[in-house]
């Protein structure tokens, strides 16, 4: 059975946006609501499984709506959206009783990832984790980054930060490069230098290599093969309809290597390890 | 590996290259490699995934690659790869790609492509999926294209 959501933003744009995010076998939009007053009337009248609500919105605002929806209905499962962050809003929002809060302009994935978290929730009390998406697709790699690291190589690492990415990649030396398609597509690059790569290897295989050694890259190659592989099985089984796919991973290695994705929107995940620091590109085409 | 597989990718850029103004386009040596191999200054780099899985790495020399983006943008000279030409490369191989699903479609093959990816830099070796693929020379106006299509069976 489809999830019903019913959308309550004044923005047409985000109406759009929303309906080309939900995959059509999961998801139905019963119904759109333009400001926070209808948004409550439509709530009452169409009953759906989850309301995606802006803040800012005419005549009644998002957060009153959010507060009248859930004085009839504690139940109902509300995602606020809206441009600001800040922590204020964020413990108005959890104190209306708001189980997630996503920040305009939100990425496909995290809109699915959220209403994938909230139509999990069952009647949960609390607001708990209102404004975190411990479950997001960047997670979902960083878990397999750091497993795939231990399992492999069986490596000492810590996650670093992770940050969006501004513009083009500049390599270390060598980067590992895998597309992903489905309802979302993009890509995920390692990228490392030559000799970290050689140390990482040697790790993997308990021999020794050399940098002209071509068993690297193929390792290497793998190496993002099989984490990626984790990380998007482990999307698709949280989020229904993602079907996320992957083509082969591409080696290149070479002096001021860019890399350049002009449609992608990415974040950099960092990781430290023993052998030397990996970075993680994971990026999807912007909503 | 049937080797027709092959020839409907191959049909995309001569459909698509003249259609983004691109004059001249004419096919040289068409070889069949082990593993797909795409090493000069420029690549752009697109994955298929789906009924049929691989990689099509369109790459050029640097020369080649500033007069293409030339022609994408109306004539306007490049004189650097920057952002802006870097995103008119980006902009054929995204046309290349979505004409190649179309006709792939057509075969019988629910084939999706991901977005393209640019590799610029010196001294470039690389390896493109392990997989059989067709290496083709295409010369253009602007300069040589080597076009190598990495299939998996």
């Amino acid at each position: 059975m489809k999830i019903r959501v019913l959308v309550v933003d004044d923005s047409p744009f985000i109406h759009k946006a929303i309906a080309r995010i939900l995959p059509e076998d999961a998801y139905e939009i019963c119904g759109s609501g333009k400001n926070g007053q209808e948004g409550v009337e439509l709530y009452q009248r169409l009953a759906p499984d989850v309301v995606t609500m802006d803040i800012t919105m005419p005549i009644m605002d998002g957060l009153a709506a959010a507060r009248e929806i859930l004085r009839k209905d504690p139940k109902a499962k509300i995602i606020m959206l809206s441009a600001m962050g800040d922590e204020e809003l964020v413990q108005e929002a959890k104190a209306i009783g708001i189980k997630m809060l996503l920040q305009k302009p939100f990425k496909a994935p995290d809109m699915l990832t959220a209403l994938g978290k909230v139509c999990a929730l069952d009647d949960q009390p609390g607001a708990e984790d209102a404004a975190q998406q411990d479950d997001s697709y960047l997670e979902c790699f960083r878990t397999a980054l750091k497993d795939t690291l231990t399992g492999m190589a069986g490596l000492d690492c810590s996650l670093g930060e992770t940050a969006p990415q501004h513009g083009v990649l500049e390599s270390k030396g060598l980067a590992v490069i895998l597309g992903i398609t489905g309802r979302m597509s993009g890509r995920v690059i390692l990228d490392t230098s030559r000799e970290v790569a050689c140390k990482l290897c040697g790790m993997m295989n308990g021999e020794e290599y050399g940098l002209e050694d071509d068993f690297v890259l193929f390792s290497m190659a793998e190496f993002l093969n099989i984490l990626s592989g984790n990380a998007t099985t482990n999307i698709n089984n949280k989020q229904r309809g993602l079907n996320l796919r992957l083509a082969p991973p591409s080696v290149f290695v070479g002096k001021r290597l860019n890399i350049n994705s002009p449609k992608v929107k990415a974040d950099i995940i960092r990781m430290e390890t023993a052998a030397g620091d990996i970075r993680l590109s994971v990026g999807f085409e912007g909503s | 590996m049937d080797a027709r597989m092959f020839s409907p990718f191959v049909d995309t850029f001569f459909q698509v290259l003249p259609g983004a103004g691109i004059k001249k386009v004419e096919r040289g040596r068409l070889t069949l490699k082990e593993k797909v191999s795409a090493a000069r200054d420029v690549t752009a780099l697109i994955g298929l995934s789906g009924g049929l899985r691989g990689n099509i790495a369109m790459t050029m020399d640097e020369a080649t690659a500033k007069k293409i983006a030339s022609i994408m943008m109306m004539g306007r000279p490049v004189e650097t790869l920057d952002d802006m030409a870097q995103s008119a490369i980006s902009e054929l191989a995204n046309m290349i790609s979505a004409n190649a699903m179309t006709i792939v479609g057509q075969n019988g093959f629910a084939m999706q492509v991901t977005p393209p990816t640019l590799i610029t830099g010196e001294r470039i070796s690389c390896i493109v999926s392990q997989v059989k693929s067709l290496n083709v020379e295409i010369y253009t106006e602007a300069g040589m294209i080597e076009i190598n299509i990495g299939l998996e069976s």
